[in-house]
C-alpha cells in the first residue's frame, strides 16, 4: 500500500496545546516498524498549488493565511496559532491527499498519513482544520478528469461540516457530484451541523455494537446509491471511548471491527479506497504523562485503519491485486506518465495547457 | 470530569450532615464543568472560551449562583455552544495543569487576580485573561455577560449600554445613538 507523508507534516505547537501534533510522525515510525508500510512505498508530497487550493478556498482567506494576517477571532475559531510552517504543512497535506486519492485510483487502496481536515470552510478554517483537503483534493481529480463521483464516508465523531458545506450543491444526486455521509456524535462539535448527503447522529456514549449495527446496512446501501468511482474514507479515531473530544464509547476491538468492515465491504464492491487520519486526541493525560505518550497512543489508534487494509488487501506494497473499476466516463483511462517512488517531485495533476 | 466530581464528593463527604453552606457540593442540573486541562483542549478545538468560575467552598454567595445561575436554562444553553466552564476552587490545594504551568488552585486564583468569591473569569485559548466578573449577578446579567464577552462586544460598547440594547432589543448602534462614530469604517481606514 502506498502512502503519502512527509516528515513536515509535523510543525510546532505552544507547549500543551491540545491538538498531539507528534501523532503524524509517530504513525509513520509505527507503521514502518510493524511493516505495514515500506520506505518505498512511501511519498512525499510538495505543498499543494495556490490554485488547486482556489478551487474550494476564497481569495480573501487564502491571502490572509500567506500574508499572516488572519484576525485573533479567526485564529481562534481554527483552534491552531498561525505559522509560516502551519500553512506550508497544511498545503502538504493537502497535495498528500490528491496524491493518495491518485495512487487509490491506480492501485485499489492508498492513504495519506494526515488529512481529513473536515472543518475547514471555504472562507476560514475550524477545529484544528486550515484547509479541506478532502473537497480540494475532489474538486482537483474532477477538474482533471480522474474521477466523476465520489464517496465520502466520514466516521470521524464530529460532523463533516465543512466538506458538507463545499458539496452541498451537489445533493442533487446523482447528478455527478460527492455524495457526503457523515456518521457522527450527535452532541458533538460542530453545534451547527450543513446538511451531509447522508447525516445519521449518534447519542453520547454509543458503543461497538449499535456503532456497527448502524453502519453494517448504511454503508452498503450508500455505495448502491452513489455507484462512486472512488471512495474516500475519514477513519478518525475519536470514536473511541475516553477520546478528550469524543462522546461516542468504542473499544480498541470495535474500531478495528469498523475499519475492517469499511475496507472488506468496499473491497468487495470493486472501488477504489482511499485513507485520511481525520480526528484523534487519544485519552486523557495522566498527571505526569508527557504529551509524546499522547500522540504515540493516538498514532497506535490511527494506526488500526491501516492495519486493516493491509490485511484486507494484502501488503503488497506496489500495486495491490485489484483493478481499479472507475465505471465509464473520463476516469476509466488513468492516464499518469510518471514515476511516483516519493524521490522526485509529486505528480502534477494540472491541465496540460489548453 | 469524574476527578472533579470525586474531588467535590471527597471534599463534601466531612462536611456531611453539617447545616452549614457547602459551595464545593456541585447541584445535580449543573453545567458540564470540565477539568482545567479538558477546558482548554476542548476551547481550543471547539471555538471555546475557557470560563474559571472561582468559588470557596464557604462562599454563601457562590452557593447561590450555583443554585440560582448555573441552573438556569439559558445560561446552561448559552454556556454549552460558547464556553468551556471550569470550577476554580480558589483555596484549593491540588496541584491542576494551567496551559505549561503546575499550580494549585490557590496559586492560580491569585494569579488571576481572584480576591473575592465568586468570580468569574474569562480566559482564551492562548491563556491569556480575557476579563473578569466578580460578585454574584442574576442569571439574565449573568447570561449577557456570557455573550458580551463572545461577541467581543467589549471592543466597542460599555457592559451598561449592552445590557440596555439587549433588554429593548435595539442594535447596539440604534441604543448607544450617536455616541459612538460607526467603528466599521475606523477599522477600515487602516
Amino acid at each position: 500500500m502506498r502512502v503519502s507523508y512527509h516528515p513536515g507534516y509535523v510543525v510546532p505547537l505552544p507547549p500543551r496545546h491540545a491538538f498531539p501534533m507528534a501523532k503524524f510522525s509517530a504513525l509513520h515510525d509505527l507503521l514502518i516498524a510493524e511493516g505495514v508500510i515500506r520506505p518505498e512505498g512511501v511519498v512525499a508530497p510538495r505543498e499543494a498549488d495556490w490554485g488547486d487550493l482556489l478551487l474550494v478556498h476564497t481569495t480573501r482567506y487564502l491571502d490572509a493565511l500567506a500574508t499572516g494576517t488572519l484576525t485573533r477571532q479567526e485564529e481562534r475559531r481554527m483552534g491552531l496559532p498561525w505559522s509560516e510552517a502551519l500553512v506550508t504543512r497544511s498545503r502538504r497535506a493537502v497535495q498528500g491527499t490528491i496524491n493518495a486519492m491518485t495512487m487509490a485510483l491506480l492501485d485499489g487502496v492508498a492513504g495519506n498519513l494526515a488529512g481529513g481536515t473536515h472543518h475547514a470552510m471555504p472562507d476560514h478554517g475550524e477545529g484544528f482544520c486550515v484547509l479541506n483537503d478532502v473537497a480540494v483534493a475532489l474538486r482537483v481529480l474532477q477538474r482533471s478528469g480522474w474521477l466523476r463521483r465520489a464517496l465520502v464516508l466520514d466516521l470521524d465523531v464530529h460532523q463533516g461540516n465543512g466538506t458538507a458545506h463545499v458539496f452541498g450543491g451537489d445533493r442533487a444526486w446523482p447528478a455527478g457530484g460527492v455524495y457526503t455521509v457523515s456518521v457522527h456524535g450527535a452532541n458533538n462539535y460542530p453545534f451547527r451541523k450543513p446538511p451531509s448527503t447522508r447525516d445519521v447522529g449518534l447519542p453520547d456514549g454509543t458503543g461497538d455494537d449499535a456503532y456497527l449495527a448502524t453502519l453494517s446496512p448504511l454503508l452498503p446501501e450508500v455505495l448502491a446509491e452513489a455507484d462512486p468511482d472512488l471512495v474516500v474514507y475519514l477513519g478518525g479515531v475519536d470514536v473511541v471511548a475516553d477520546d478528550r473530544f469524543g462522546r461516542l464509547a468504542l473499544t480498541r476491538a470495535g474500531l478495528a471491527a469498523r475499519d475492517r468492515f469499511v475496507c472488506e465491504t468496499v473491497r468487495d464492491a470493486g472501488v477504489p479506497l482511499c485513507l485520511l487520519l481525520s480526528g484523534g486526541y487519544a485519552a486523557r493525560r495522566a498527571p505526569g504523562q508527557a504529551p509524546k505518550t499522547l500522540a504515540r497512543q493516538t498514532a497506535d489508534l490511527h494506526a488500526t485503519m491501516y492495519r486493516q487494509a493491509a490485511a484486507v488487501y494484502g501488503d503488497d506494497s506496489g500495486r495491490t491485486n485489484l483493478t481499479p473499476t472507475p465505471s465509464t466516463g473520463p476516469a476509466a483511462e488513468p492516464r499518469l506518465g510518471m514515476a511516483m517512488d516519493g524521490s522526485g517531485p509529486a505528480f502534477p495533476l494540472r491541465r496540460p495547457p489548453a | 470530569m469524574i476527578r472533579s466530581a470525586l474531588l467535590a464528593l471527597a471534599l463534601a463527604l466531612p462536611l456531611a450532615g453539617q447545616a452549614q453552606v457547602d459551595a464545593s457540593i456541585v447541584p445535580e442540573d449543573a453545567p458540564d464543568w470540565l477539568t482545567m486541562e479538558d477546558a482548554i483542549a476542548t476551547a481550543q478545538g471547539e471555538d471555546k472560551i475557557v470560563l474559571v468560575y472561582g468559588y470557596a467552598a464557604w462562599c454563601g454567595y457562590c452557593a447561590r449562583f450555583d443554585a440560582d445561575v448555573f441552573t438556569d436554562d439559558a445560561v446552561q444553553a448559552y454556556l454549552a455552544e460558547n464556553y468551556a466552564p471550569v470550577r476554580l476552587d480558589i483555596e484549593g490545594a491540588d496541584s491542576l495543569q494551567f496551559f505549561d504551568a503546575r499550580v494549585t488552585g490557590r496559586e492560580l486564583g491569585g494569579a488571576m487576580g481572584i480576591s473575592g468569591t465568586p468570580s468569574n473569569v474569562f480566559v482564551d485559548t492562548d491563556g491569556s485573561l480575557i476579563t473578569k466578573l466578580p460578585g454574584y449577578t442574576d442569571p439574565e446579567t449573568f447570561l449577557y455577560a456570557l455573550q458580551y464577552v463572545r461577541e467581543e462586544a467589549y471592543e466597542t460598547t460599555p457592559f451598561d449600554q449592552f445590557i440596555a440594547a439587549r433588554r429593548t432589543g435595539l442594535s447596539l448602534e440604534q441604543a448607544m445613538g450617536d455616541l459612538v462614530a460607526p467603528p466599521r469604517e475606523e477599522t477600515e481606514a487602516q
